[in-house]
């Protein structure tokens, strides 16, 4: 190799694209020859000055915080999504100091959750009224699965009614509660396949409060016209017992 | 039944963040090498990173996320220079300026200035005015391997051109910078304003490589 083969392979050299035989001739020839070896010496040099002061340019504070609170509202629930941070961290507060832990975010409702809005507004007759008894021997002969009443009655709480139906395809019993004059209610399904273990979320649709949480191996949605203070209240009841 | 995806979302926003916020500096450096504005830098970075963000599903875990969010990055730029009123000047037209100006470049002159220590004492200031002095893509070629340390595949791959281009963009734009940095330092030996002139040695030590499209092989 002579100084002018050498001088095309310059950058090459320098970027690490060459092949290994390549390089090897190219080093062979820098050993001998000076001239070459202060070009390729001084254009390293000048190239780690290049490096070293360019890379000193750090995205701002301002920016890095602004992707990062993008990512925190990805994370949240879609409907604090729009909350200002200090709301939702206010939020989370309350619904942590009553053993609430919000961890999921859902890229939209998960059908059944969105099915057991539309049963909630909905309100077609339930198929049995009453409390517990009535509810009871009802469903043990028409339950799709092995239920379990969601909430006990007692704090202004109590079972008027439940039906079995299928939300957007899942098989579910929603049962109709009534907290001082106004209606809630909890749709009871069977977790999806694969997933063991649903994460308690809450939500806000079409003016409902909605809460989705596990509970012995079924998954609940309560759908309400409810602050979420007391859907919190009520949720915790579920999950201390 | 749809397919239920129980946190889906949070999932892929923690590997967003695991795989993509580390290159959020070397996003901004490329935006900024770009916009050459600190401001449109800022807001073409969060515009990118939030694209990036929705279509995270459509990037192949284990492939080279850098490079992703490179091109992501570059397209969002172009097609804001596209929709506004900015003037983007043609490959073709800037590479017929800038052979006059590199006509009489030496790559063994620069480093035998009276003194070349000068250049390794290069202000960041210095360096970046003579890299934003350059074509659009001969500077994005030049940071891209100079500064991020990107192999000319990952070059070509964010670029959208094949590796000869690629190639020939960083030997020009390597040899322009150069060039004007050993001119705002004032090291460029007498008669070394090349541009006009015609005579003089015109090849460039370096210059087989000028077209650029050559392989690698010897």
């Amino acid at each position: 190799m002579d100084c002018d083969v050498l001088s095309r392979y310059l950058d090459l050299y320098l970027d690490g694209e060459l092949a290994i035989e390549e390089r090897s001739e190219v080093e062979a020839h820098v050993r001998t020859c000076g001239a070459c070896r202060a070009v390729v010496t001084a254009e390293a040099r000048f190239r780690a000055v290049l490096r070293q002061q360019l890379l000193s340019v750090r995205a701002p504070g301002s920016l890095r915080e602004q992707v990062r609170e993008r990512l925190a509202a990805r994370r949240r629930p879609v409907a604090m999504a729009w909350m200002p941070p200090l709301a939702y961290a206010a939020a989370v507060a309350a619904v942590a100091v009553l053993g609430y832990v919000v961890i999921a975010t859902y890229p939209k409702a998960p059908d059944p959750v969105a099915g057991a809005v539309a049963a909630h507004v909905a309100a077609s007759g339930p198929e049995v009224s009453g409390g517990r008894d009535q509810v009871e021997s009802f469903l043990r002969t028409h339950a799709p699965f092995s239920y379990r009443l969601p909430l006990q009655d007692g704090e202004g709480i109590r079972l008027v009614g439940a039906r079995v139906t299928r939300l957007n395809g899942v098989p579910a019993v929603v049962y109709q509660y009534d907290a001082g004059g106004r209606r809630f209610t909890v749709a009871q399904y069977q977790p999806p396949e694969g997933v063991d273990e649903v994460p308690p979320h809450m939500d806000h649709q079409d003016g409902y409060t909605v809460a989705t949480y596990p509970d012995r191996g079924l998954v609940q949605t309560l759908v309400g016209d409810l602050p979420d203070g007391e859907v919190s209240r009520i949720v915790p009841a579920v999950w201390t017992r | 039944m749809a397919p239920w995806s129980f946190g889906r979302r949070a999932r892929e926003t923690n590997r967003f963040e695991i795989e993509a916020m580390p290159h959020l500096d070397a996003a901004y450096r490329f935006a900024l090498s770009m916009t050459r504005d600190a401001a449109e830098a800022d807001d073409l970075v969060q515009e990118t990173f939030l694209k990036a963000l929705r279509s995270f599903d459509t990037f192949t875990e284990g492939t080279n996320c850098k490079a992703w969010l490179f091109r992501i990055l570059r397209n969002t730029w172009i097609n804001r220079l596209r929709s506004g009123s900015r003037e983007v000047t043609s490959d073709e037209a800037m590479e017929a300026i800038q052979d006059a100006s590199l006509a009489g470049w030496d790559d063994r002159a620069f480093y035998r200035t009276p003194d070349e220590s000068a250049v390794l004492r290069a202000t960041r200031d210095e360096i970046q005015s003579a890299l934003q002095s350059l074509p659009p893509d001969f500077r994005q070629a030049v940071v891209l391997s100079d500064v991020e340390g990107m192999s000319y595949k990952e070059i070509a791959d964010v670029m959208g051109t094949p590796i000869g281009t690629v190639m020939s963009r960083l030997y020009r734009g390597r040899r322009l910078m150069r060039r004007r940095l050993a001119r705002a330092l004032g090291l460029e030996e007498a008669g070394g304003d090349a541009d006009a002139e015609a005579g003089g040695e015109v090849v460039p030590l370096f210059g087989v490589r000028a077209k650029g499209e050559a392989g690698h092989g010897l």
